[in-house]
């Protein structure tokens, strides 16, 4: 679930960032860190960018502070931006993949996901993140931003800036096609 | 006729509550009649389940890293003073065209480089200079 309801504490907390004041910059870090963590790293999987990413989500964030209007939660703003950040990192890199050889990485796919045949739950997990990060970008922000995050479908259409019902069935597509990935 | 994709979509819809009465009734039959497809949702849902379980995070230095870049403060690629200079400089320049303008008294090309009297006899710049300055 989204941390932190759009309450006085909330609206303080921004001030404090307006005021330049450290102590609210540590809080946001301490209370969204995680959630970040979980969005850039379910979108791109664990790799060093990751963590660059991270830090360009709060970053940004700290330093446009004075844009910030608050219209929206500040955890659905951070998650935009990391989603945003992540899709950025995701085109840099096939970029480069492109230069770098002639086909399309994402058909360098994962053979042998027999997920039903694994009992051990931490081979299942790799097994699922390894088939997570083989979905199209838009069925994959869907899939993290539910599960990762357990976010409703209200929230991922807030956060995605799309309709409900296109988020329901993002979902589940993305439901479909980890299905075929993972008994294929 | 809605398709399996439909049911499914209503299926997690009515997990928050977002179902009408009617689909809801609708989606009731269906699961009822294909107990197998709703066993493989609830298997899917059950599995991704993990990937909510499981804990991903950034370093121990990741706070610090964040607050020390934020502290480093951009350098601005054209700050107040180089902006002073620049448009004294193209204030200076505006003034020096117009001048060679009115002393040459044409709007030409030639009249900006200075070179506005220059003829076939006088081609040489600093001779046409020195003639000018002697005048």
């Amino acid at each position: 679930m989204l941390k932190v309801s759009k309450s006085n504490s909330e609206q303080d907390l921004i001030a404090a960032l307006k005021r330049g004041e450290e102590r609210a910059y540590t809080e946001v870090l301490t209370i969204h860190k995680e959630q970040i963590a979980s969005t850039v790293i379910g979108m791109l999987g664990a790799i060093p960018e990751a963590e660059d990413v991270g830090q360009e989500v709060f970053v940004r964030f700290f330093r446009n502070i004075e844009n910030f209007k608050g219209e929206a939660k500040i955890a659905t703003y951070l998650t935009r931006i990391a989603i945003n950040l992540s899709l950025n990192e995701l085109k840099r890199r096939k970029r480069k993949w492109k230069v770098f050889y002639s086909g399309d990485y994402s058909e360098d796919k994962i053979q042998n996901l027999s997920f039903s045949e694994t009992k051990d739950p931490d081979e299942k997990l790799d097994l699922l993140r390894r088939a997570t990060l083989l979905l199209d970008e838009k069925y994959r922000e869907v899939i993290v931003l539910r599960t990762s995050q357990d976010n409703s479908f209200k929230e991922i259409a807030a956060v995605l800036q799309i309709p409900i019902g296109t988020v329901l069935t993002r979902y589940s597509r993305a439901q479909k096609k980890l299905i075929e990935l993972l008994n294929q | 006729m809605k398709t399996k994709e439909q049911y499914h979509i209503d299926w997690l819809s009515s997990k928050e509550d977002l179902l009408c009465v009617e689909d809801k009734n609708d989606l009731a039959i269906f699961v009822q009649e294909n107990p197998v497809l709703l066993a493989q949702w609830q298997s899917c849902e059950l599995n991704l389940k993990l990937l909510r379980a499981s804990n991903l995070s950034f370093s121990d230095s990741y706070n610090s890293q964040v607050i020390a870049k934020v502290r480093t403060k951009l350098v601005p690629l054209f700050d107040k003073p180089s902006l002073w200079i620049a448009s004294i400089g193209i204030a200076a320049s505006l003034l020096l065209m117009i001048n060679l303008f009115v002393e040459q008294n044409t709007w030409s090309l030639e009249a900006l480089l200075g070179i506005a009297d220059m003829d076939s006899d006088n081609t040489n710049l600093l001779f046409y200079i020195n003639s000018e300055f002697n005048s």
